[in-house]
């Protein structure tokens, strides 16, 4: 019986060609007459080709022979229902492969860890994790859920499924199932204390070392700043533990030539927030010192490429715990939000990942808008924060999965991000 | 392998089948257009101008570029690698889409046909490129046109008319394959007549194709239409060099006007809204982390602009 097939894919370039015919890549018969269609980024959108010819001509370089689940039906071959589910499949795999960008070299790797820093205890999330990571938790569950009855039959069954993810119990928008956002300040507040924390931690011995890693805590700072969340942290439980590594940065390493001497300033400073002589950020309104902190207009993966997240959570989503940044994490759970899911019913990296992520949708869909610094720390900016908010997780719904797939194709997709090509 | 396939009688041949006299002598002269061009000379004079002319080119994704243009210095052998690299560096074969079909795939019996062309035992060392002229080369295989540097490319390589795998698809199919199989035999004779070398044979194969697609009028064809001729889609003259190469090999990194024109896209986005895909992020940042690592190994990327003449 006829379905959709791939002929080639390359997983990590999100290319592939696939044709409407019967399983028959195992076949030495194999006809490549048939009309193939190709499908490749950045829109997905399938593009009619001649022939399965040139499909079979990739193979010879970084495409593989067709999508195969080693079953004996259908000679093993993946099916998949709508040429819309295989357009969806492959973009789904080029998202998530961006989590092995940094590995890869295409991507500007953030510093690596400093094994002589480091051991105090972490910053602490909030109460049960907040409702919105809760609320995450809860949305991916229903995910697992719908992957596993879909998965009862074998990949290789009558009629391949998959579920439209746009359809049914799914109509209910992602912001809507997060709820009112009443928590998400602390939530974000904590996951900027430990960006925060990680970068500084990771501060290089060799000077040489040194100007790339004061770049990324600049630009961290920047983007926190932009984002309107500057007052929370500096207001949050956090602040004094992050004030004292910074401090006893500066002091090790003689960062600033001995110049800071108020305790509270090293950290603005370091962020490169202000002037060292005389900022003082719990005397002195935020807003009135923001002009030094405008993030430009450039692209806002080069920044999260340069923040680095923790080995905890680095390997709670199967990403290089050395090297994996806020960049890697965004495209494997934008890819498969399942990641989140643990062993455990609510694993305590959860909360962490999720204010990652929304940091960062935070910064992408801000990219154009105009910057909160000016009014961090009012009643106002603090509107126009949760605002932002919402756009990003109305962007991050639009990014999540379209389809649901057989729980081996779902894992296939998740292991895209360790795909190489040498 | 030497260029005596006769690429130049068949071209003298075709034109000799064109019974009007008067669009014959049209078609003699897009040959001698056709030449020219390939050749790199300059529109008034047979000097030859600096980066044009016929190349032969492999597409690659963004997304591996990296690997191929640092392969050098982190003394990889093979750092731009077909599918036989490839699938050896894998550790789990029998993960989703990685297994390969045996017995002998298609692939390896269309690699063993050109293996009787090469005089190799099979496949596993050949590395499949294109020719191209003012163009970016094929997109179905990578967004990024990656030029060799002509010297790169040693004389008599096997040079095809078609993509080989149209040995496997009709008209061609008809005559290679008996019963449903390809027959070995067949397929070799009909490869033959499909083969030139590089560099001696490529001009005349250039002006057939050329040729054998215009159309009967008395009207001059352009460079343009030479350039998009050679190179249309998945319609190329196919090279199967016999080594990997790497960054010191390259004589630049073409890339297309439109996807340069998405890239704009997507910035412009960025500034006014509503915000891109995440997809389209990840592709720009690759696109701009590929011309990053470009520069730093002194491999210069270019933009496409039109097809029509070099610039």
């Amino acid at each position: 019986m006829a379905h959709w097939y791939i002929d080639a894919l390359d997983a990590r370039a999100g290319m592939g060609l696939a044709t409407y015919r019967d399983a028959d890549l195992n076949d030495a018969t194999v006809d490549l007459g048939k009309p193939a269609v190709f499908i490749g980024p950045p829109f997905f959108q399938a593009e009619s080709v001649a022939s399965r010819a040139i499909g079979f001509a990739a193979t010879r370089g970084s495409f593989q022979l067709g999508l195969f689940s080693g079953g004996e039906e259908r000679g093993g071959e993946v099916a998949f229902s709508t040429l819309q589910g295989v357009c969806e499949f492959i973009r789904r795999v080029y998202v998530s492969s961006g989590g092995g960008d940094t590995d890869s070299g295409i991507s500007p790797a953030p510093v690596v860890p400093n094994p002589e820093t480091g051991g105090a205890e972490p910053p602490q999330p909030p109460v049960n994790g907040g409702s919105v990571a809760r609320g995450m938790l809860s949305f991916v569950s229903q995910m697992s859920e719908d992957i596993a009855s879909i998965s009862q039959l074998t990949l290789s069954s009558s009629e391949p499924k998959q579920l439209d993810r746009r359809e049914g119990k799914y109509m209910e928008s992602l912001l809507v199932t997060l709820g009112p956002l009443t928590d998400v300040d602390a939530l974000l507040a904590y996951g900027s204390a430990v960006l925060i924390e990680e970068l500084l931690l990771r501060i290089p011995n060799s000077s040489g070392d040194r100007g790339a890693w004061m770049k990324s805590v600049m630009s961290l700072g920047q983007v926190l700043s932009r984002l309107g969340l500057l007052e929370s942290v500096f207001q949050g439980p956090e602040f004094h533990r992050l004030t004292q590594l910074a401090t006893d940065i500066d002091r090790r390493f003689n960062l600033f030539n001995h110049f800071i001497r108020e305790f509270d300033t090293a950290l603005p400073v370091l962020l490169g927030l202000g002037s060292y002589p005389w900022w003082h950020p719990r005397s002195v309104p935020l807003f009135w010192f923001a002009q030094h902190a405008c993030w430009g207009a450039g692209d806002p993966l080069d920044g999260l490429s340069s923040f680095p997240i923790p080995s905890v959570a680095a390997k709670h989503v199967r990403l290089n715990p050395e090297t994996a940044s806020v960049r890697d994490l965004l495209s494997v759970f934008l890819a498969n939000p399942r990641v989140l899911e643990g062993e455990k019913v609510s694993p305590p990296e959860a909360p962490m990942i999720v204010a990652f992520v929304l940091l960062a949708s935070m910064l992408i869909v801000s990219a154009g808008g105009a910057s909160l610094a000016r009014i961090d720390g009012t009643r106002i900016g603090e509107d126009l924060r949760k605002d932002l908010v919402r756009d990003a997780i109305v962007w991050m719904d639009s990014q999540i999965p379209g389809y649901l797939f057989h729980r081996d194709i779902e894992e296939y997709i998740r292991s895209a991000s360790q795909l190489r090509y040498a | 392998m030497a260029g005596t396939s006769g690429w130049l009688d068949r071209r003298k041949k075709m034109l000799s089948k064109i019974d009007d006299s008067s669009i014959q002598s049209y078609r003699s002269a897009d040959a001698e257009l056709v030449s020219s061009v390939m050749n790199g000379f300059r529109p008034d004079s047979r000097e030859k101008v600096p980066q044009s002319g016929m190349r032969v080119v492999c597409n690659i994704s963004s997304a591996h570029i990296a690997a191929v243009l640092t392969g050098e210095s982190r003394k990889d052998p093979k750092p731009y690698k077909n599918r036989y690299d490839l699938a050896s560096q894998r550790k789990d074969p029998q993960a989703v889409g990685a297994r390969v079909p045996t017995p002998q795939s298609l692939r390896e019996k269309i690699d063993s046909v050109l293996a009787s062309l090469t005089s190799t035992s099979d496949g596993k060392e050949f590395y499949y490129a294109a020719i191209e002229l003012n163009g970016s080369g094929i997109r179905y295989f990578g967004d990024l046109c990656m030029v060799l540097k002509p010297e790169e490319t040693d004389p008599n390589t096997l040079v095809l008319f078609k993509n080989s795998y149209d040995l496997s698809r009709s008209p061609i199919r008809e005559e290679v394959f008996v019963n449903g199989s390809i027959d070995m035999a067949k397929a070799i004779d009909k490869a033959k007549e499909l083969q030139g070398v590089w560099p001696d044979d490529v001009i005349e194969m250039a002006a057939c194709k050329l040729l054998d697609g215009a159309n009967p009028t008395e009207r001059r064809i352009t460079s343009g239409t030479v350039s998009a001729g050679v190179l249309f889609d998945e319609d190329y003259l196919e090279v199967i060099r016999l080594e990997s190469f790497g960054a010191s090999s390259l004589e630049e990194i073409r890339l297309s006007a439109q996807d340069v024109a998405v890239e704009g896209r997507v910035a412009e986005r960025l500034r006014s809204g509503p915000a891109p895909s995440f997809a389209e992020l990840q592709w720009r940042h690759r696109r701009r982390g590929a011309e990053r690592i470009a520069t730093q190994v002194r491999v210069s990327t270019r933009v496409v602009a039109t097809a029509g003449r070099t610039r």
